[in-house]
């Protein structure tokens, strides 16, 4: 009855990677009682941050000992494709999150220490800085939600959605148009419109902490279901992810001036 | 180095309030609100309506 209540309450959340209907499903494979606590998302948020930055590591090492971007590229598209597949089996089935975020968290870890070390290899100390600054964000993020200093409400999700799924778009524009002479240039280029871009994204990405919070609060709140800790960590690590991507794109477009 | 330093002690900070206060109930003021997200209300369908009043909220 209590799993029913949950999961009728907690049909979606704002997370880009989280826009699967099986969220909404009465799922028939929750055999447990036990309900979600905000110390286990809390818990798997830092496990899975773990397994991510042990994989990066391992690309990391791997890069910096043969010198050669080549040696990790394979582990990087590996580490890409697979986490994409994780990720969707994971928003498209919410209850197999404990053992398909984990593996989400390991692949991902691959594609992004090899990012991380490619930058590393052309910035000294910079992927130092971006980490510092995506982990300084989402302590200030945190503070500011749960003193109430940010209230996230439904226009503000949907404005956050609509931002959200411009930039993807523009993305993937840009990604195809790449195929066909060129991409967008001001994107990836460290004009002060670039720069000014990548600022916006930041932004954004960043705002999204403040929904997957949001999520995890509201879900623990009701007593939704077990499983919502690993699903609620997850969404977590996706926003991150994505946050230290653009961060370290944002550094480098800086650096790149000078 | 003592970059690397001031990144560290960043880091680690910011990591020991997030699995401190994370664990902590949001304030009343955050969780008392009328104006709340509905996490069971679909995006789309928010954007729908959005759409059929023409673009305003």
């Amino acid at each position: 009855m209590a799993r029913h209540r949950a999961l009728e309450m907690f049909g979606r959340s704002g997370n880009p990677a989280f826009k699967s209907k099986a969220f909404t499903h009465h799922s028939s494979d929750f055999t447990t009682n036990e309900v979600m606590t905000l110390s286990g998302a809390v818990n798997k948020t830092g496990l899975y941050l773990l397994l991510c930055i042990l994989s990066a590591a391992w690309t990391w090492n791997i890069f910096f000992s043969s010198g050669d971007p080549s040696s990790v590229s394979g582990l990087m598209i590996f580490g890409l494709i697979g986490g994409l597949v994780a990720a969707m089996v994971t928003i498209f089935k919410p209850t197999a999150a404990n053992i398909t975020a984990p593996i989400y968290a390991l692949l991902q870890g691959l594609a992004v220490g090899g990012i991380s070390a490619m930058y590393e290899s052309s910035f000294d100390g910079i992927v130092m800085q971006a980490v510092a600054l995506t982990f300084g964000t989402l302590a200030a993020l945190l503070l500011a939600y749960k003193s109430g200093l940010i209230k996230p409400t439904e226009n503000f999700r949907l404005m956050l959605f609509a931002a959200t799924g411009g930039i993807f778009v523009l993305y993937l524009v840009s990604f195809i148009m790449s195929f066909f002479g060129g991409p967008i240039g001001f994107i990836h280029s460290n004009s002060l419109m670039g720069i000014g871009f990548s600022l916006v994204v930041v932004a954004i990405a960043a705002l999204n902490l403040v929904l997957d919070f949001d999520f995890i609060e509201q879900a623990a709140e009701q007593g939704a279901p077990k499983y919502l800790e690993a699903y609620g960590a997850f969404s977590l690590m996706v926003t991150l992810i994505w946050l230290y991507l653009e961060i370290l794109r944002l550094l480098a477009k800086i650096y790149s001036r000078d | 180095m003592g970059s690397d330093l001031f990144y560290s002690i960043i880091i680690i900070i910011s990591l020991g309030i997030f699995f401190y206060f994370g664990n902590f109930r949001a304030s009343n003021k955050q969780t008392e609100r009328p104006d709340r997200i509905n996490w069971g209300k679909s995006v789309f369908k928010k954007l729908k309506k959005f759409g059929d009043k023409g673009g305003r909220f």
